[in-house]
């Protein structure tokens, strides 16, 4: 048992600190593809959120069409497996990025998948706030961007929170997908080396790894969550 | 009412129809509402669920625009405003509702600023309103808790004192104390009630419960089918035996069972020469029948005794009280003033 540790420990992805090769380097990678692609998810999928969740009983008919059709593609981009949607778009990256390969070409495939994913669950934390509450600040003479400011927002934002953490972690999961297309991180060492190479051991460690990652954030999303809930708790 | 006073609300012709969602007949939720609300009273407007009373609140506040008929608070159409005029139009109408509806996200100072936020209102001179409002409805030392934490008699005070932070002319309360114990439900109406003292605000209660009406309103205003079936002030309203209200406002307890004897309900709010209950009791002696009074609610509104009774009426033989004999009992209690009708049994 010892010894096999001992021999494990050997291993050059855990000696090496940088290099795609490196357990080191690869839990940089898959952290910077996570946090990226999270902080675009929240950019441009909060608003996405809230104009759905605005839009879809609109007096104006022309808007409630512009809201069936985005919460058609919403669905369509949703029900796309992962791993099928990082190869339909390597045709797209090479046009943006001008490669289809490492990690920034991945978190663009990341971007597009957890973007929708993401809207999806702000529009449900923003459907829970009680219609009466919202009434009451339009009451006030509210406009409506003071309405999403000072009501959605911090009223749903336990929620949203929950929902970030959620994405996260799905996100976390597919970068380890987003390997095929040599992204590089976490993922990308298991397969190559661990499952191709035969290589028990980076395979152990990454699982561990990512575990404990995915604890962490859900961790670090629970205590934030609790912290600006000022909701009453029910039994 | 009293001629002096100016309207603060003015409804006239107001109606409200909803297209059916099936595509039949639509549904007319105001039939031609005629209403005129006077300045600085308390407005008591009832009705059973489905009268008409939320579509009200709502034509009132613009956030529903009437099919036609004006909305007229403190001189402006509401029903004719859009976009930043009815925006500031509805900061004349400070509204309170069942639920209170805070932001949880909010403390109850912040909730009670959110008005004046809204209004643009620099941040030293909004405080300054907040702790006066605090002071005001009895929160201090509660301000900076969370609704959550605060109990329903104090979340409720929050919203009064949201509602009045903007100083509207009109205070708008959608049954305000229907989620509210007894005893809690009294502390706020005489808090509503000192705040029309202290302040001179109109206020507008629109409730289901009679008690409320009969505790703090000057007027009282009937909704039924979307329209208005009666209105006027409390004292007469509640005095009237023939109008709708006074049975509701001065509710008959039941009559006990194993009661011999012809019952007569009498209301003789109205009567100048039967002023009490042993009035009515003497009356009915003098036609030679024995009286009992089996039920009976007496009260005091706005300084006048408002009374109904009934009565059990058995002849000289100890059977109940014959048609002749009934029929000359009420047309004697008539002529004084009374409203008497035989209970059928």
């Amino acid at each position: 048992m010892i010894e096999t540790l001992q021999e494990w420990a050997q291993n050059r992805a855990f000696t090496e600190w940088t290099g795609t090769g490196s357990l080191w380097w690869s839990i940089l990678v898959t952290l910077y593809m996570t946090a990226g692609t999270m902080v675009l998810t929240v950019l441009l999928g909060l608003p996405l959120g809230v104009a759905l969740f605005e839009t879809e009983s609109s007096p104006r008919p022309a808007v409630r069409a512009a809201n069936r059709v985005v919460g058609f593609v919403v669905n369509v981009l949703r029900s796309f497996p992962f791993f099928i949607l990082i190869i339909a778009l390597i045709p797209l990256s090479q046009l943006l990025l001008g490669r289809s390969t490492g990690p920034n070409a991945a978190m663009l495939a990341l971007v597009i998948a957890s973007v929708p994913f993401a809207a999806r669950l702000f529009e449900l934390n923003l459907r829970e706030i009680p219609a009466g509450k919202i009434e009451a600040v339009q009451m006030m003479g509210a406009t409506r961007w003071q309405v999403i400011r000072q009501v959605l927002i911090p009223e749903a934002l336990p929620g949203i929170i929950g929902s970030i953490t959620t994405t996260t972690i799905a996100v976390i999961g597919y970068t380890a997908m987003a390997g095929s297309v040599n992204s590089g991180g976490l993922g990308q060492l298991a397969y190559n080396r661990g499952y191709t190479g035969y290589q028990t051991e980076i395979i152990v460690a990454t699982v561990i790894l990512l575990v404990l990652i995915v604890i962490a954030v859900q961790w670090i999303g629970s205590r934030l969550g609790r912290a600006v809930d000022h909701r009453a708790r029910t039994a | 009412m009293d001629a002096s006073l100016p309207d603060v609300i003015t409804l006239d012709g107001l109606r409200k129809v909803f297209p059916a969602p099936g595509g039949g007949d639509p549904v007319v939720a105001l039939d031609g509402i005629d209403l005129h609300l006077d300045a600085g009273r308390i407005h008591g407007i009832v009705g059973r669920s489905g009268a008409g009373k939320s579509t009200l609140i709502r034509c009132l506040t613009g956030l529903e625009k009437p099919t036609s008929g004006r909305v007229e608070i403190d001189g402006t159409d509401v029903a004719a405003l859009d976009g930043a005029a009815l925006r500031g139009a509805r900061r004349n109408l400070g509204m309170v509702f069942q639920h209170a509806n805070l932001l949880d996200s909010r403390t109850a100072a912040q909730n009670i600023a959110h008005p004046l936020e809204i209004a643009g209102v620099p941040r030293a001179q909004r405080e300054a309103r907040v702790a006066e409002l605090v002071e005001l409805v009895g929160l201090s030392g509660r301000e900076h808790n969370h609704p959550a934490q605060l109990s329903g008699g104090q979340v409720q005070r929050v919203g009064i004192a949201r509602g009045l932070a903007a100083e509207p002319k009109v205070l708008l309360c959608d049954e305000p104390t229907s989620a509210l114990d007894g005893g809690t439900t009294r502390q706020i109406l005489r808090l509503l009630a000192d705040l029309r003292e202290r302040l001179g605000i109109t206020v507008v209660i629109i409730t289901h419960e009679m008690a409320v009406v009969r505790e703090v309103c000057d007027t009282v205003t009937l909704l039924q089918d979307g329209r208005v079936t009666q209105t006027g002030d409390l004292v007469d309203v509640a005095a009237d035996p023939h109008g709708p209200l006074s049975g509701e406002l001065i509710p008959l307890p039941p009559v006990p069972t194993g009661v011999v004897g012809t019952i007569l309900t009498c209301d003789y709010g109205d009567s100048g020469t039967l002023r009490t209950s042993e009035d009515l009791v003497r009356a009915a002696e003098r036609h030679g029948a024995q009286a009992q009074i089996v039920a009976g609610t007496i009260e005091t509104i706005g300084g006048r005794q408002v009374g109904r009774v009934q009565l059990a009426l058995r002849g000289a033989d100890g059977r109940p009280a014959g048609p002749e004999l009934l029929a000359a009992l009420t047309a004697e209690l008539t002529e004084a003033g009374v409203v008497a009708r035989e209970v059928a049994a």
